[in-house]
C-alpha cells in the first residue's frame, strides 16, 4: 500500500536546513477592495529556482513584485538575508534592487534605440562601472548567452526569444544574487521558451543566483526546483509551510 | 481506469442494490461504454472477497440482484487510499483522475486536495523529464518532448478541472 | 453622421485622447490669434500711413505757392504749409491753413479749416499742452478750436496741430522728416488733403519678416502637438484596419479629426485675437501705437483665415495618414527614422550664399534687382535651412558623443538621440528659431546704437537752440528794416525766462555765419583771440566740429539766430516758443543740437525694435511650450521600458538626465550657428538694404539678457516635465503594455 504523499515533501527544496536568503511571512495587499495577496509565506534559498504559478489574476505578477522590493504590502514582511526589505525606503529598496537583484519581464524591456550589448551595459553603468569595462562583460555574456553575433543589433532586429537572451544576460550581468523573471517565456513559442529557460537555468546555476519566475506554462515552471501555486492571493500548492 | 474501486466509492454513498449502482455508475462514467450487468457482479463479488463490501438485508436464496451491498470500514479506507494517491503521470490518466474527483466529491471529500497532488506528481514527473533533457541527445530530447506535452495535457485539464470544482460540485450534487 | 461618430470613437476616448486634441486646439488657437493679429498690424500700418502722410502735402489736389504773402485762398482751395517743431525731444507736426471762412477744404480729422488763431490739435498733443504752462507749449499755437480725430492722426500717440493764420503768417517751411513722413517744406495751395500707403518698400520688408518670425514657432508647435499620443493613435488605426477599414477611410477620419480640431482652434483663436486687441494696441510699431480699430481685421479675412487653416490642417493630416501607410497589424514596433544625409545642410548653405551674395552686390554699388526679396528669400532659406540641417548636426555631434559617454543617461540619450535625430531636434526648433531671430533682431537694432552728443568748444551746447531766418528780400530799405526787426525780436527773446544769451549770426558771402566776437562768446562759440568778429562754419547740428575763424566786418543781412538757455527743459522750450512766437520769418523752425541727433538716430530700424522684441518673446514662450511637450511625448513613448528599469533600481535621477542631455545636445550643437548665423543675417539685411551706409556693431548687454532668459525659459520647460517623467515611469506604467 501507498504512503499517501503529502504536499510539503513533494515541493520543498534540497536546502531545507540552511537560512533562507528570501524569506517572506504573513504577506497581504490590497488593491481597493480586490485583496491580491491574503497570507502568503515563501523562502528562497541561495541558487534555488522557484516557480511561481496560478490562474490569471491570481496574484503572481503581485507576489514577484513584493518578493523583490518594488510593492509594499500592507502587512507581513520580506527579508533578505540580514535586510528587511519591508522596512526600507523607495531608495534604500532600489539601491538594494540594482545592487542584488535582477529582472526579465515577458517583452519590451529593452531599450528601442541603443543595440543589445549596450542595453546589457545599462544595469552595470548604473552599478557605477567604466564604459569600456561594462562593454566587455556585457559581450562576454552576450557570448555565453550564444548571441555574440547579435551584439551590435537594435532590439528591432532581433527576433523575440533572442530579446529575451538578451534580457537574461542584462539581468545577470551584474551578478545579482537573485533574479526575478515575470512571465519570461510568456510570449515566445515552445523552442524560444526552451532555449530561454535553457539559457536563464544553467546561467543562474552558475553564478548561484536564485531565481523565482512567473509562468502560467507548466513546461517552464519545470525548469524550476519547485512550484508554488497561487490561487486566489494564497499558495495552494508548495510554499514554505502548509 | 478502475471500475472496482470506482465502484466501492459509488458504494461509500450508501447501500445499493446492484442494478442501481449500475445506473449510478453510468451516469457519470458509461456514457461512452455503459457498464454491463455481468461485470457488475463480478466485482460486487471479489469486493465481497476481499472484505470491502457486505451483503445487507439479503432474502435467503435470492439472486445477487436481490442484495443490497453496503460498505465496511476497510472498504472505507480502501476508498480514501485510493482517491488521494496520485498515479503515475501517463497517457490514460484521465479517465482514473476523472473517477477519483467524481467520487470524492460524491463522498464529500476533499476532491481539490486530491488534484493538488497529482498535479505535484505531474510537475515531478516534468522536472524529470526537463533535466533528462539537458545535453542529452535529440532523440532523448524528442522522447523526453512527447512525454512532457502529454504530461502537460494532464496538466492543463488538472488545472481546468480545479477551477470549475465548484460547478462540479454542485452538478453531483443534484 | 457615420464619419463623425466613427472619429469620435476612434480618435476622442481616453483620456491621452483629450489632451492630444486639446493641445492641437489650443496650439492652433494661438497660431490663429497671431496671425489675425499680424494681418491686423499689417493692414493697419498701410492704412495708418495713408493717415499720417497728408500733412505732407505732396500727394492731394495741390500746386506750390513760391510767395505765400502774394497769394490768396478760395472758397475751394486753402493754402498751407507744414513744418515740424519739437518739444522736449518730441516732434511735433504743425499743418498752418490759410482758409477763406467759407472754406469748402476739408482737413482729415478736422474737417472745416480753422479760422486764424485758433487750432485744432490730436489728444495727445491737446494733453501735453493742458500739462504745461502757456508760455512753453499753448502760445505757439493761438486758441483751441478742437481736436483732430482718428481721421487725421497715425495713432494715439501722434503729436499733430492743425493751426489756422492768416497769409501774412503763413511760413514756407524747410524740408523735415517726421517720423516716416517726409515734409516736402514750402507753401502750397491745396484743394484736397490726400495721404499715400507705404512710403518703403522696407516697411514691408520688415513686417514680412516679423510675421515669418512669429508664425515659424507656431507651426513647430502645432507639428509636435499633432505628432501627440500618435502611436496610441495609430494602434487604433490599426485596428480599424483589421477589421475591414480601407486605407481611404482611415485617412478621412484622421482628416476629420483634425478637421474639427482646428475649426475649434481656429475659432478660438478668433476670440483670443479678439481679446488680445486691446493688448496689441499698446505695442508701438513704426510710428507708434495703433489704433484698435487698425488692429481689427475684416470680417471676410476672418473667414478666409479660418477656412485655410482648417482645410490646410486637414489636408495635411489626411495626406500624412495615407502616405504612413496604416497595415491591419499596425507598426507596433518604434520604426527609426531614416539616417540624415549631409543633404540636410544644402538649404543652409544655400542661404549663405544668396544672404552674401545680394549683399556683396549692393555693398558694389551694383545690387541686383528686387535687392529686398532677394534678402527676404534668403532669410527665409537660412530658417528653413537651420531646420533641415538641425538634424543633420545633432545626428553627427550624437555619434561622437555616444561613443564617449559613460553615465547611464548619456548612453540612453545619446542612443536615442542617434536613432531620432529628428524628433529630438523637432523639440528644441522652436528655439533654435528664436535664438536665431532674437539673434538677428539684436544685432539688426544695433545699427541706431546712442551716440552721446559731443559737448566741447567746438561744439554748442546741446541745449542752445538755432533758428535759420528766411533770406530778405534784396532791396536795401528792405534790408535795414529787416535788420532792426531782428534785432528788437532778438532782444525781446533774451529777456525770456531762462534764456542766458542770443547771437545774430550774419549771412558771410561765401560759406557760414559771421558773429560778433562778444555775442560769439556770450553764447559759447570759440572766440579768437583779438578778433572783433568772427566767421563760424561746420555743422551746426553736430555734423562735426565748428571751425571758426577771424572775419571782417559782415554783410548786413542777418542769417541765424542763436539762443542760449540755462539748460533746462522749461528753458528750451521757453524759449522755442518765444521765438516761433516772435514775427521772425523763420526759415526753419528752431532747434537744438539735441533735436537734429534725435532726428537723425530714429531710423526705421529702431521703429521695429519693440515689434522685434515683442516676436522674440512670443516665439521663445511657444518654444519652450513645444519643448516641454516634445520632451514629455519623448518619455510617454519609452515609458514602459524605463518604469521597467526604474523597477530593476535605475533611480528617478536618470531619466531626468535623459530629459536634459535629449534636449540640451540639440539645442547646444545648433547654438552657436545660430547665434553666428542670425547676426550674419541682420549685417546682410541692414548692409544690403542700405547699400553699406548703415553697418551693425557690438551687440547689446540686452540681447545676453535675452538669449539667457531664452535658455532659461527652456531649462524651466525641461524642469516642469520631470514630475510627469517620474509620474509615468512607475510601476503602472509597466503594466500595459
Amino acid at each position: 500500500m501507498n504512503k499517501v504523499e503529502t504536499i510539503s515533501t513533494s515541493a520543498r527544496a534540497p536546502e531545507g536546513g540552511s537560512a533562507p536568503l528570501l524569506r517572506a511571512r504573513g504577506l497581504r495587499l490590497a488593491f481597493g477592495l480586490t485583496e491580491a495577496l491574503r497570507g502568503v509565506d515563501l523562502d528562497c534559498h541561495a541558487g534555488e529556482i522557484i516557480a511561481v504559478t496560478g490562474p490569471s489574476g491570481s496574484g503572481k505578477s503581485t507576489l514577484l513584485h513584493v518578493l523583490a522590493g518594488v510593492l509594499v504590502p500592507d502587512e507581513g514582511t520580506v527579508d533578505y538575508d540580514t535586510v528587511r526589505l519591508t522596512d526600507l525606503n523607495e531608495t534604500g529598496r532600489s539601491r538594494l534592487r540594482l545592487d542584488k537583484f535582477g529582472f526579465v519581464f515577458q517583452y519590451g524591456q529593452l531599450l528601442p534605440d541603443l543595440t543589445a550589448v549596450d542595453n546589457v551595459t545599462i544595469p552595470l553603468l548604473l552599478a557605477g562601472v567604466k564604459r569600456r569595462e561594462a562593454r566587455r562583460r556585457a559581450d562576454s555574456w552576450l557570448d555565453r548567452l550564444g548571441l555574440a553575433e547579435c551584439s551590435r543589433k537594435l532590439p528591432g532586429q532581433l527576433s523575440g526569444g533572442q530579446a529575451q537572451r538578451v534580457a537574461v544576460a542584462r539581468a545577470l550581468a551584474t551578478t545579482p544574487t537573485m533574479l526575478f523573471a515575470d512571465e519570461p517565456t510568456g510570449s515566445l513559442d515552445s523552442l524560444a521558451a526552451e532555449t530561454v529557460m535553457l539559457a536563464l537555468t544553467e546561467a543562474a546555476r552558475d553564478a548561484n543566483t536564485a531565481v523565482i519566475l512567473t509562468t502560467h506554462d507548466p513546461r517552464t515552471a519545470a525548469y524550476a526546483d519547485w512550484e508554488v501555486v497561487v490561487r486566489d492571493g494564497q499558495i495552494t500548492v508548495g510554499g514554505a509551510y502548509r | 481506469m478502475d471500475n472496482t474501486t470506482t465502484l466501492l466509492g459509488l458504494l461509500g454513498t450508501g447501500a445499493s442494490y446492484g442494478y442501481d449502482l449500475k445506473g449510478r455508475y453510468d451516469r457519470w462514467f458509461g456514457l461512452k461504454k455503459p457498464l454491463a450487468f455481468g461485470q457488475v457482479y463480478t466485482t460486487l463479488t471479489r469486493l465481497m472477497r476481499n472484505g470491502w463490501i457486505v451483503a445487507i438485508g439479503a432474502e435467503a436464496g435470492a439472486g445477487p440482484e436481490r442484495k443490497r451491498y453496503g460498505i465496511t470500514p476497510a472498504g472505507r479506507a480502501r476508498v480514501l487510499e485510493w482517491i488521494f494517491t496520485p498515479e503515475v503521470p501517463s497517457e490514460t490518466l484521465q479517465s482514473d483522475l476523472f473517477a477519483k474527483t467524481i467520487i470524492a466529491l460524491l463522498l464529500g471529500d476533499d476532491a481539490g486536495r486530491l488534484l493538488d497532488l497529482q498535479r505535484s506528481r505531474h510537475m515531478a514527473r516534468m522536472r524529470e523529464l526537463t533535466n533528462e533533457k539537458r545535453g542529452a541527445g535529440l532523440a532523448v530530447v524528442l522522447a523526453c518532448d512527447h512525454a512532457l506535452f502529454h504530461i502537460e495535457a494532464d496538466l492543463r485539464w488538472i488545472d481546468l478541472t480545479a477551477a470549475r470544482l465548484s460547478q462540479l460540485q454542485a452538478e453531483v450534487k443534484k | 453622421m457615420r464619419l463623425f461618430t466613427l472619429t469620435r470613437l476612434v480618435t476622442a476616448e481616453g483620456r491621452g485622447a483629450a489632451g492630444r486634441l486639446v493641445g492641437m486646439a489650443g496650439g492652433i488657437a494661438v497660431g490663429v490669434a497671431l496671425l489675425l493679429l499680424l494681418l491686423g498690424a499689417y493692414g493697419g500700418i498701410t492704412s495708418r500711413s495713408e493717415r499720417l502722410s497728408w500733412p505732407d502735402l505732396h500727394h492731394g489736389e495741390l500746386t506750390q505757392v513760391p510767395d505765400p504773402a502774394a497769394a490768396a485762398p478760395t472758397a475751394g482751395s486753402v493754402l498751407a504749409a507744414t513744418s515740424l517743431e519739437h518739444f522736449d525731444g518730441r516732434e511735433i507736426v504743425r499743418v498752418d491753413i490759410v482758409a477763406t471762412p467759407d472754406s469748402t477744404v476739408v482737413v482729415p480729422g478736422v474737417g472745416q479749416p480753422p479760422a486764424a488763431g485758433t487750432y485744432h490739435a490730436s489728444p495727445a498733443l491737446t494733453a501735453l499742452i493742458e500739462a504745461n504752462p502757456t508760455d512753453i507749449l499753448g502760445s505757439r499755437y493761438g486758441t483751441r478750436a478742437g481736436s483732430i480725430d482718428e481721421a487725421g492722426l497715425a495713432g494715439p500717440d501722434s503729436l499733430v496741430v492743425v493751426t489756422g493764420t492768416t497769409t501774412e503768417n503763413l511760413r514756407s517751411s524747410g524740408y523735415g522728416r517726421a517720423g516716416s513722413v517726409l515734409l516736402g517744406g514750402g507753401a502750397w495751395s491745396v484743394t484736397e488733403f490726400r495721404g499715400v500707403s507705404y512710403p518703403s518698400s522696407n516697411y514691408r520688408t520688415i513686417t514680412i519678416i516679423g510675421a515669418i518670425a512669429i508664425l515659424l514657432p507656431v507651426l513647430i508647435l502645432v507639428g509636435i502637438v499633432t505628432r501627440l499620443g500618435a502611436a496610441t493613435r495609430a494602434e487604433r488605426f490599426a485596428a480599424l484596419r483589421l477589421i475591414g477599414a480601407t486605407p481611404r477611410r482611415v485617412a478621412a477620419i484622421a482628416a476629420t479629426e483634425t478637421g474639427v480640431t482646428s475649426l475649434v482652434g481656429a475659432l478660438a483663436g478668433v476670440a483670443l485675437a479678439w481679446l488680445l486687441i486691446p493688448v496689441a494696441a499698446l505695442v508701438e510699431i513704426d510710428d507708434g501705437r495703433l489704433f484698435r480699430t487698425d488692429l481689427t481685421v475684416p470680417p471676410s479675412t476672418v473667414l478666409i483665415v479660418v477656412a485655410s487653416v482648417v482645410a490646410g490642417c486637414t489636408a495635411v493630416a489626411g495626406w500624412r495618414t495615407s502616405r504612413a501607410r496604416i497595415g491591419p497589424l499596425g507598426g507596433s514596433r518604434e520604426r527609426t527614422e531614416r539616417r540624415p544625409t549631409a543633404l540636410g545642410i544644402v538649404p543652409l548653405i544655400a542661404g549663405v550664399v544668396v544672404l552674401l551674395g545680394a549683399t556683396t552686390a549692393a555693398l558694389r554699388h551694383t545690387p541686383l534687382p528686387h535687392t529686398d526679396r532677394i534678402l527676404i528669400a534668403g532669410f527665409v532659406l537660412l530658417l528653413v535651412g537651420l531646420m533641415a540641417a538641425g538634424p543633420v548636426l545633432t545626428y553627427w555631434i550624437a555619434r561622437i558623443a555616444a561613443r564617449g559617454a559613460h553615465r547611464t543617461a548619456g548612453v540612453i540619450a545619446m542612443n536615442r538621440i542617434q536613432q531620432h535625430p529628428r524628433a529630438t531636434f523637432r523639440a528644441v526648433s522652436g528655439l533654435v528659431a528664436a535664438i536665431f531671430l532674437v539673434s538677428v533682431f539684436s544685432a539688426g537694432i544695433t545699427t541706431v546704437a546712442e551716440e552721446s552728443l559731443t559737448e566741447d568748444s567746438a561744439h554748442l551746447s546741446p541745449t542752445t537752440l538755432i533758428a535759420s531766418l528766411s533770406s530778405p528780400p534784396d532791396d536795401a530799405s528792405a534790408a535795414a528794416s529787416g535788420i532792426t526787426a531782428v534785432t528788437a525780436a532778438a532782444s525781446r527773446i533774451a529777456r525770456t525766462d531762462g534764456v542766458t544769451a542770443t547771437a545774430i549770426g550774419y549771412s558771410h558771402p561765401e560759406s557760414g555765419s559771421v558773429f560778433t566776437a562778444a555775442d560769439a562768446a556770450l553764447v559759447g562759440l570759440p572766440t579768437p583771440e583779438g578778433a572783433s568778429h568772427i566767421q563760424v562754419t561746420g555743422g551746426f547740428f553736430g555734423d562735426g566740429p565748428l571751425v571758426t575763424r577771424p572775419a571782417a566786418t559782415p554783410d548786413p543781412r542777418p542769417g541765424i539766430l542763436v539762443v542760449a538757455t540755462d539748460g533746462t527743459t522749461h528753458s528750451v522750450e521757453r524759449a522755442r516758443t518765444a521765438i516761433l512766437g516772435s514775427k521772425l520769418d523763420l526759415s526753419s523752425p528752431p532747434r537744438t543740437q539735441a533735436d537734429h541727433e534725435s532726428a537723425r538716430l530714429h531710423t526705421w530700424a529702431d521703429r521695429y525694435a519693440n515689434l522685434g522684441h515683442l516676436g522674440v518673446l512670443v516665439a521663445t514662450l511657444i518654444s519652450a511650450v513645444s519643448l516641454a511637450v516634445s520632451s514629455i511625448a519623448a518619455i510617454l513613448d519609452r515609458k514602459r521600458v524605463l518604469g521597467l528599469l526604474r523597477l530593476m533600481g535605475m533611480p528617478a535621477s536618470t531619466v531626468r538626465r535623459v530629459i536634459v542631455a535629449e534636449a540640451a545636445l540639440p539645442l547646444a550643437t545648433v547654438f552657436a550657428l545660430c547665434v553666428g548665423l542670425g547676426i550674419l543675417t541682420a549685417w546682410c539685411l541692414i548692409a544690403g538694404l542700405t547699400e553699406g551706409r548703415r553697418t551693425i556693431t557690438w551687440l547689446p548687454p540686452s540681447y545676453y539678457l535675452i538669449l539667457a532668459t531664452s535658455l532659461a525659459l527652456a531649462a524651466t520647460a525641461v524642469i516642469s516635465t520631470f514630475r510627469t517623467a517620474r509620474t509615468s515611469t512607475t510601476i503602472e506604467a509597466t503594466r500595459i503594455g
